[in-house]
């Protein structure tokens, strides 16, 4: 990436020029604005800015300066504000582009432009991964923000982008994270829960064959079910309570099991999901099922003392 | 992207929340259900025969409670000649077999909780937990109930699965 950006400051700096004398109305603002960028005083190429547009107009129109924002924008955001998380300025960096690029008719900083969009557009996507990765449980919101950021953007660069396989990972994260947040404090964060289920099933419905969604969800629901009973059910409830919480539990316990299934078919030796097959019949009351996925538990354990997956 | 798997929750916590469940309803059973008044003095013995996770449960959550003004305490037996003086009695199903030789040392004071497939055509049982399409239920057997001096509140008849 510093590669690419020494190729385009010394391509900005040398059209600074060309494009300066071929205006057709001469800007000094511009020109000024221009120089402070070139010595790469940045705090005061920003402050002109307003003062172009005020003084010409016509600038507001020119996709050149839109080009030339982008990039003081860009390079406050790099080197002033050291890639700070939630930047405005880097908003305003891809706005500017944005700006330069409907305005370029001709396709003259087409390319560039696109360059630079992508440039922030991965650098929203590497901020909303460092969320995820870094597991910031009160920061999901703004991990969705800067995803939605990342697609925005790069939808704009490429509008023939395939985000499939982005969107399953980070579906998939995004809903770990909200699942964390929930485990943090069940009862604060329930309304945490919808969110990750919901992220969950995005995943799954760009891609219904994803291993960990399903596995995850399958586990989620029969934990669910679990906690309605014994954490939630309070021991001196009316029996009318007692049915209804019942139900809910097995709502959930219900819920499992497709999830189970289906992962079971990709990994049918894999003794967790055995067991999470064999519980999940065991809290529906299934027992010959349950006994059934007991034996090929037995069965996997005894071919496989010390379990690998597959 | 790496995101760590959510912990599967063992086949233990789903007994615990099928032990709960149970537990709660023999507490409503002993509170719910009105025990002729020679009864109702002293402590209330809840005798739990064949399930030991069961009895551990009760004993750990509902200690200390009471019904009317009775204490409820709690007894677990390995053997029917175990079995003593209890107001309420439960069997659990792995000692389903055993309830005709239940049912000699029981006396005139304990309501009979068992664990069937049914009890409609059985004579005798007094209340029954029945899983129907995956939900902890109970049958109520009226008039072996009635004949023995129990009263039956409303909810729990009410509530019901089945009365015979």
């Amino acid at each position: 990436m510093n590669g690419l950006n020494k190729i385009l400051s010394l391509f900005l700096i040398l059209s600074i020029f060309l494009t300066s004398f071929s205006q057709a109305k001469y800007c000094p603002e511009k020109m000024l604005l221009l120089q402070k960028y070139q010595s790469k005083n940045y705090s005061n190429a920003i402050g002109y800015i307003d003062t172009v547009l005020s003084q010409c107009p016509d600038q507001n129109d020119d996709s050149y300066f839109w080009h030339v924002c982008g990039f003081i924008n860009l390079d406050i955001f790099k080197y002033l504000e050291n890639k700070s998380y939630g930047s405005e300025t880097k908003s305003k960096a891809a706005d500017c582009f944005i700006k330069s690029m409907n305005l370029d008719v001709e396709g003259q900083y087409s390319e560039r432009n696109i360059k630079a969009l992508d440039y922030i557009s991965t650098n929203y996507y590497n901020d909303a991964v460092t969320i995820l990765q870094k597991f910031a449980v009160n920061n999901q919101e703004d991990a969705v923000s800067y995803y939605n950021s990342y697609k925005r953007l790069k939808r704009i660069a490429h509008p023939d982008y395939d985000f499939a396989e982005k969107d399953v990972d980070f579906y998939y994260g995004i809903g770990m994270l909200f699942k964390m947040s929930y485990e943090k404090d069940k009862h604060a964060n329930k309304d945490l829960l919808d969110s990750c289920i919901s992220y969950f099933n995005k995943s799954l419905n760009i891609e219904p064959n994803q291993y960990s969604a399903n596995y995850n969800l399958g586990i989620m629901y029969h934990n669910l079910g679990v906690d309605i009973i014994m954490d939630e059910l309070d021991i001196d409830a009316d029996l009318e309570m007692v049915i209804l919480m019942q139900e809910q539990a097995v709502n959930y316990f219900s819920k499992s099991l497709p999830y189970l299934k289906k992962v079971y078919e990709m990994k049918p030796k894999e003794v967790s999901i055995v067991q999470g097959i064999a519980a999940v019949y065991y809290s529906l009351n299934d027992m010959e099922k349950h006994v059934e996925y007991m034996n090929i538990l037995k069965d996997l354990e005894s071919a496989n003392p010390v379990n690998e997956n597959n | 992207m790496l995101v760590p798997s959510i912990m599967f929750y063992s086949q233990d916590a789903g007994k615990a929340a099928r032990m709960k469940l149970q537990g709660i309803y023999l507490y409503s059973f002993a509170k719910k259900v009105y025990w002729p008044t020679a009864h109702t003095t002293g402590d209330f013995t809840i005798g739990i025969y064949g399930s030991k996770d069961l009895y551990n449960q009760l004993n750990t959550n509902f200690k200390g409670k009471m019904t009317g003004s009775q204490n409820i305490v709690f007894d677990f037996y390995e053997s029917t000649s175990d079995i003593t003086d209890c107001h309420l009695l439960f069997v659990s199903e792995e000692k389903s077999n055993a309830i005709s030789n239940v049912k000699k040392v029981l006396n005139e004071k304990t309501l009979l909780v068992t664990e069937l497939k049914d009890i409609s055509n059985s004579s005798g049982n007094m209340i029954n937990f029945v899983y129907v399409q995956s939900r902890l239920k109970f049958q109520l057997n009226k008039s072996v109930l009635e004949k023995n001096d129990f009263k039956i509140g409303q909810t729990l008849t009410k509530l019901a699965y089945s009365i015979i």
